[in-house]
């Protein structure tokens, strides 16, 4: 039996072809659980996410990108032109020996390289592969290009945000592929389960578009419960009810119940804080003046602590220096710092759920090819000097 | 063995409310899980009581009265699952709720800190009764730490993870609009961890306790730029609808009233096909704007160009013609663009489902397909403790008329008993 400090996913092998965010993404949850995660790139260029910089002026080019540092962490990471013949047979070797394969690129791509799951599966009938596209597999939109401003538009929420008179503005981040990610690392488990049980592997297709309609508090209920001509939406410039602080934006969110506490912490009087059940709105009016006030005076942190100190919901806009200063971060030990060849020490998100310890880091992303002499020679058994020709002809 | 579903056999005890802990459950459901959604009568989730109802129709009435089970929030997210209406509060109540434990794989819950523990339910407990159990707490900040017992809402988590000082315009701090996607993000983290958590338990033997941080997982979203800071010291920008590497990339205006496009161009070529679209190929040789950086600088005059050009047309015909060029574009689409979009119908997203008390309903269905998995919703949202003599008489091995008795004594029902102040809500999920 399993000794329980080993990680859950250890003896999983992961293939990750993934490119940008979502696919190596993915990856990465996995890998922080201990699969053995092996990033696949193209020679010479690899995965376009290097190019993202800023990069760091003594490091190698594409290798201290912080984009790529984040995503692919805990990786091995080898070479391989997939579109040549002799690249093809090795990643079909090592699909012989492993569990999943992770990709992300457009939906004709793996067709294309002759390497779609079914063909994949009569070399590991087990393989499992998990597609992450813009639109999924089928469907009119199947070819459309897409990026993470133009996934998060179509997905429904930018409709509604922003002030009228300006552009619709997007999230900050890349929402729309990291939700996607985690998703597909769900399905991607449970198709592990799956094959766990019968041997038998199968094509996990991820939607980026349907993942974004599914993240939705309401709107979708509202269109099929009203009507599609009742279901009016949001209107736009309606933004978050924050205050400014001395250093920056917090927010108050008290309810109805709460605003009694509320009144009382910021000194308002005491009716403000008994909403007329008539017109709530005024009182909430005035109180927000007095919240503004008290607020100015204050840090964004004072006014955090203030208000979660008469349990009222209060939060600041926080940026990744208060991340990283964050008590509660260090306490729970979720931002992890890790050395990189190039890079060097960097400080990365770990997973946001532990059981009785975090996992620790176990490296860094790897440098383009890092790990080629060792997978190649001890999963495939190839010699160096076959490898050495291999590189000669470009396919490593 | 293929069709079997992958969570074929396993048993969770759902006491999720609101929205993060439900999607999970229902995503453990649709994948063949038994999920038995715990409420009680005198606290069901609060979605199907207060708080944004939302009514076919927008009326509560409903030909038993029964409001309750016609909340639409609640109907979306609680499909494939069984209904048990179980008096926590109650020692009858915590003792059944313990011998299901025993029969169950995991346990999920999102109430704020301690409330399980004062229920006498607590990790503690069940693990005794249980040392198989699995349970994962979908906390806002998690298990343990000084800010742990905090209060909060996703749009407070939003701010807390990171997300909200990237969002909004580049000069205007306070335009960042709350999406409140921690609820999703941390449901769908929730269900990604406890099926790696089921899979070490078979393993090692041993039940765990996932302790799940919502504010963590918002945090994910901005990962690199955590990265960032602590390679250069500087805390990166918000950079509104920009996106790194690429120009321009912005919202256009689009023909009729605040009606919008998406364009987002990554390199040189892509940048000439526009031009080739818009049917100025002379600006595909204007030296100001052949490069990326020209772009960025003469950014202002891209826009107006694009943005002149763009509003001449109704978006979807754009998008669909951009995109004809190769041109990487998306609308800006409202919820009910998206329930009739074709490529959305034309893939069987939208899952018709013949609900209790609610006529016939659509809701969204999976974003994912798994070839050898019918996954997908099984069965209506359940009715308020519509399972109660299933689970009990099933699974407990209790008689019809101890069930009655249990009903009678109010440790089970089928109709909310609201409290003067109308019911509890701690906190939003």
């Amino acid at each position: 039996m399993k000794n329980k400090e080993q990680p859950p996913l250890s003896g999983i092998r992961v293939l990750d072809i993934g490119r940008e965010i979502a696919g190596p993404f993915c990856a990465r949850l996995l890998a922080r659980l201990g699969a053995d995660v092996i990033k696949i790139e193209a020679p010479g260029r690899g995965d376009p996410i290097r190019g993202r910089g800023p990069f760091q002026p003594s490091a190698a080019k594409g290798e201290s990108g912080p984009m790529h540092l984040y995503l692919n962490e805990g990786k091995r990471g080898i070479t391989i032109d997939l579109a040549s013949v002799s690249g093809r047979e090795l990643f079909l070797k090592l699909v012989e020996k492993s569990h999943v394969v992770i990709e992300n690129f457009e939906p004709r791509v793996m067709d294309k390289l002759n390497l779609a799951g079914e063909v994949l599966r009569e070399r590991q009938a087990s393989i499992i592969v998990t597609s992450i596209s813009n639109f999924g597999n089928t469907g009119p939109y199947r070819d459309y290009q897409a990026s993470e401003l133009t996934m998060f538009s179509m997905g429904g929420h930018l409709y509604r945000s922003g002030q009228l008179g300006r552009p619709p503005i997007r999230m900050g981040g890349a929402p729309a592929e990291f939700l996607a990610a985690l998703s597909a690392a769900y399905g991607t488990m449970l198709a592990i389960r799956s094959a766990e049980e019968s041997g038998i592997g199968q094509n996990v297709d991820f939607s980026i578009l349907e993942s974004q309609v599914t993240s939705h508090a309401q709107a979708m209920v509202e269109v099929s419960y009203y009507g599609t001509e009742v279901a009016a939406g949001n209107p736009r410039g309606e933004t978050l009810r924050g205050v400014d602080t001395k250093d920056g934006m917090a927010m108050v969110s008290a309810q109805e119940q709460q605003m009694a506490r509320l009144a009382a912490l910021i000194g308002a009087p005491e009716e403000l804080g008994r909403p007329n059940p008539l017109d709530p709105g005024s009182s909430k009016q005035a109180l927000d003046e007095y919240l503004s006030r008290w607020a100015a005076d204050r840090t964004k942190r004072e006014v955090y602590e203030a208000g979660q100190g008469v349990h009222v919901p209060a939060s600041f806009a926080a940026n990744a220096a208060d991340l990283i200063e964050s008590p509660q971060y260090q306490h729970r030990g979720f931002l992890q710092e890790i050395d990189h060849p190039e890079a060097g020490t960097v400080t990365v998100p770990g997973l946001p759920f532990q059981w009785e310890n975090a996992w620790a880091p176990t490296r860094p992303a790897p440098c383009l090819g890092e790990h080629n002499i060792e997978v190649y020679s001890s999963l495939l058994d190839i010699s160096r000097e076959e490898l050495t020709q291999l590189s000669g002809a470009g396919v490593i | 063995m293929a069709n079997r579903l992958p969570l074929e056999g396993i048993r969770i005890l759902d006491m999720g409310q609101f929205w993060a802990a439900p999607n999970a459950g229902r995503a453990w459901a649709d994948a063949g899980a038994e999920v038995i959604k715990v409420e009680s009568c005198r606290r069901p989730d609060p979605l199907r009581i207060q708080a944004r109802k939302i009514y076919p129709d927008n009326d509560p009435g409903g030909e038993h009265g029964d409001h309750w089970n016609r909340s639409g929030m609640v109907n979306e997210r609680n499909r494939s699952k069984l209904s048990l209406a179980l008096d926590l509060s109650h020692p009858k109540g915590r003792d059944l709720f313990i011998e299901l434990a025993k029969q169950s794989d995991a346990v999920s819950q999102n109430y704020s800190l301690g409330v399980m523990d004062r229920l006498g339910i607590g990790w503690d407990v069940l693990h005794k009764a249980n040392p198989k159990l699995v349970m994962v707490s979908i906390m806002s900040q998690g298990l343990t730490g000084p800010e742990s017992s905090y209060v909060s809402y996703g749009q407070n988590l939003e701010q807390l993870g990171g997300i909200s000082y990237t969002s909004g315009y580049p000069d205007d701090e306070k335009s960042s609009v709350g999406f409140a996607l921690p609820d999703p993000i941390g449901g769908a983290t929730a269900a990604f961890a406890l099926i790696a958590a089921l899979r070490h338990r078979e393993e090692t033997g041993e039940g765990l306790h996932i302790d799940l941080s919502q504010r963590e997982a918002a945090t994910l979203i901005i990962g690199d730029a955590i990265v960032e800071y602590s390679l250069t010291g500087q805390v990166p920008p918000r950079i509104g609808n920009h996106e790194p590497g690429s120009n321009p990339s912005e919202c256009y205006p689009c023909e009729g009233e605040d009606e919008w496009i998406a364009i987002s161009i990554s390199n040189d070529a892509e940048w000439l096909r526009l031009c080739e679209a818009m049917e100025r190929v002379n600006l595909g040789s204007d030296n100001r704007f052949a490069t990326i950086v020209g772009r960025m600088r003469n950014r202002d005059a891209v826009d107006e160009l694009i943005g002149e050009w763009t509003a001449r047309f109704e978006k979807m015909e754009l998008f669909k013609l951009l995109q004809s060029h190769h041109i990487t574009a998306g609308a800006i689409t409202n919820p009910r663009e998206l329930f009739q979009d074709p490529h959305l119908r034309e893939r069987g997203f939208w899952e018709q489902v013949e609900d209790y008390s609610c006529g016939t309903q659509e809701y969204y269905g999976r974003p994912m397909h798994l070839s050898e998995n019918p996954y997908g919703t099984r069965t209506p949202t359940p009715k308020l403790g519509q399972h109660n003599y299933e689970i009990l008489g099933g699974l407990l091995s209790l008689s019809n008329s101890e069930i009655d008795q249990l009903t009678n004594e109010g440790v089970i029902g089928t109709e909310p008993i609201l409290t003067a102040e109308g019911g509890m809500a701690r906190r939003a999920s």
